[in-house]
């Protein structure tokens, strides 16, 4: 009468579904381990509520991600205050573990989850703390250094799964977020801070900071986040592929 | 603990959250507007009477300003010393203050006041969960381009909502720990940033639950996206904003005229 196939026993169409439940689906899908355990019956059915199934567990998967990453951007937000001040750097750079959050996020769900996190961070940091300058300079570099740190490091580790090729992507995002905001500093963000709060800095002095401030600033902070970033992805490893795993 | 809103009833907390954020959004560019004492002037006065009409008191103002104060003279004493031009008003050995180095340090101060007085003026009288809605229907004309309004502002509502309830965790497990005999305050740098990694593994952990646990409670509730949802609280316009939007026109005209 029903068939069996990869654990659910199918019914042909007339026969429809058994009220009763079916206990003979193998105990690893609804032991509540994985989260769309929930969403399987308990008991076999015909293809068209199989793909209802699918359908509510991929829904139910989209919101937990939205979720998942308003959590994380409240956390990097959170984080955004415990900065540490580097000695012998000029106040305004700062290291801080907000770009942790972003990472995790892109590490489950893809690049585009890791800037949503960073965006999301810098929005409610500006609407917290507000902008020296009205317009929100600072926010604004730190979502694009952030940004580019997130998508290179995800790109690269994702290429080869593993801690080797976490700590490669780490390195060249690090140098590519250097090189990427030495050259925005010199062209867009010192100038727009000029312009907005008249802060004149001469073309010496321009280049004295840099040269010796803003770029060692970026591959010292890189350098720091990945120190602290491996310990944290070994340890989240089986929680975070448990999340990928379910997404597939 | 943080965030800046304080509850009242004001006419400048009545206001329509979308009116108030593009008029500050639109004021931000007014500033840059001014360029001599009459502008300014008018500036600062419209600014006072926008603080009178928000019933905060000025102490509260002081205080959230007060961080700031300090960038303002800096950023004041550094126009006073490297602006030449005009005459010489003073000098000592090798300082001399030119009259525009003192008149650029003035106007400079006025802006980063005015700045944050606008900005400020917004958060003290919105909720957050207020510009988060008023963000979202500021949005809504964009979701044709693809901007996914509903879900950037659920996405803030909820990170809003939970940075209390995360601050408290991450404070929670930081005396767990410490109890444990972890240290957070001493030692370089890098042992510093270290000893954070005990805390923050729980945190990412109890994320990862907790986001879990919320979807499902969503889903429970059929949220089915935000087609279609009705809201507890809806925005609405009022004379207020009019009012607002006529306020903003006078000042406009009235710097492009006195603009020099």
């Amino acid at each position: 009468m029903a068939c069996e196939k990869d654990g659910f026993l199918y019914f042909p169409k007339q026969v429809g579904v058994p009220f009763f439940p079916y206990a003979r689906r193998k105990l690893r899908a609804c032991d509540g381990t994985s989260f769309s355990g929930f969403y399987n019956l308990s008991y076999g059915c015909h293809q068209r509520h199989k793909k209802e199934c699918v359908h509510l567990m991929q829904h139910s998967q989209r919101l937990t991600k939205l979720v998942f990453l308003s959590l994380l951007s409240g956390s990097a937000f959170l984080m955004q205050y415990l900065d540490f001040p580097l000695p012998g750097f000029p106040t305004f750079l700062e290291i801080d573990f907000s770009d942790l959050p972003a990472l995790v996020g892109g590490l489950v769900y893809g690049p585009a989850a890791g800037i949503l996190v960073e965006f999301l961070k810098n929005l409610l940091h500006y609407l917290f703390s507000g902008s020296i300058t009205g317009i929100p300079i600072g926010q604004m570099s730190n979502f694009l250094a952030g940004s580019i740190f997130v998508t290179v490091t995800v790109l690269i580790s994702r290429k080869t799964g593993n801690v080797k090729g976490l700590v490669y992507g780490l390195v060249t995002a690090t140098i590519l977020m250097a090189a990427v905001m030495t050259i925005a500093n010199w062209y867009v963000i010192f100038p727009a801070y000029s312009i907005l709060i008249d802060w004149t800095v001469t073309h010496a002095q321009k280049m004295s900071l840099i040269l010796y401030g803003v770029a060692p600033f970026n591959v010292l902070k890189g350098l720091l986040i990945g120190f602290i970033f491996i310990p944290l992805y070994l340890k989240l490893k089986p929680y975070m592929e448990q999340r990928s795993l379910v997404r597939g | 603990m943080i965030g800046q809103y304080i509850p009242g009833h004001s006419p400048l907390h009545q206001m329509d959250p979308r009116a108030k954020l593009l008029f500050v959004f639109a004021y931000m560019f007014a500033v840059f507007l001014a360029n001599n004492p009459a502008t300014y002037g008018l500036l600062v006065l419209f600014t006072g009477i926008g603080i009178y009409f928000s019933r905060i008191s000025l102490s509260v103002f002081y205080r959230s300003m007060k961080p700031v104060f300090i960038l303002i003279l800096l950023t004041s004493l550094l126009h006073l010393w490297m602006t030449r031009g005009g005459e010489a008003l003073f000098s000592f050995s090798f300082l001399t203050i030119y009259e525009e180095g003192v008149r650029q340090a003035i106007y400079i101060s006025i802006r980063f006041f005015l700045l944050m007085a606008a900005a400020s003026l917004l958060t003290f009288t919105t909720s957050p969960i207020d510009l988060t809605d008023g963000m979202e229907s500021l949005l809504k004309p964009f979701e044709r381009l693809g901007v996914p309004a509903h879900e950037l502002a659920l996405m803030m509502s909820i990170a809003l909502r939970f940075i209390p309830t995360l601050w408290e965790e991450t404070e929670k497990i930081k005396k767990a720990q410490m109890a444990r005999g972890a240290d957070f305050e001493s030692g370089h740098v890098f042992k510093r940033v270290k000893s954070y990694i005990p805390v923050l593994i729980p945190l990412f952990i109890s994320a990862f639950r907790r986001a879990e646990d919320l979807a499902l409670a969503m889903e429970s509730r059929c949220y089915r996206g935000g087609k279609g949802r009705t809201k507890w609280r809806e925005l609405h316009y009022s004379h207020l904003d009019v009012v607002l939007l006529l306020l903003f026109v006078i000042l406009l005209t009235a710097l492009w005229l006195l603009r020099k």
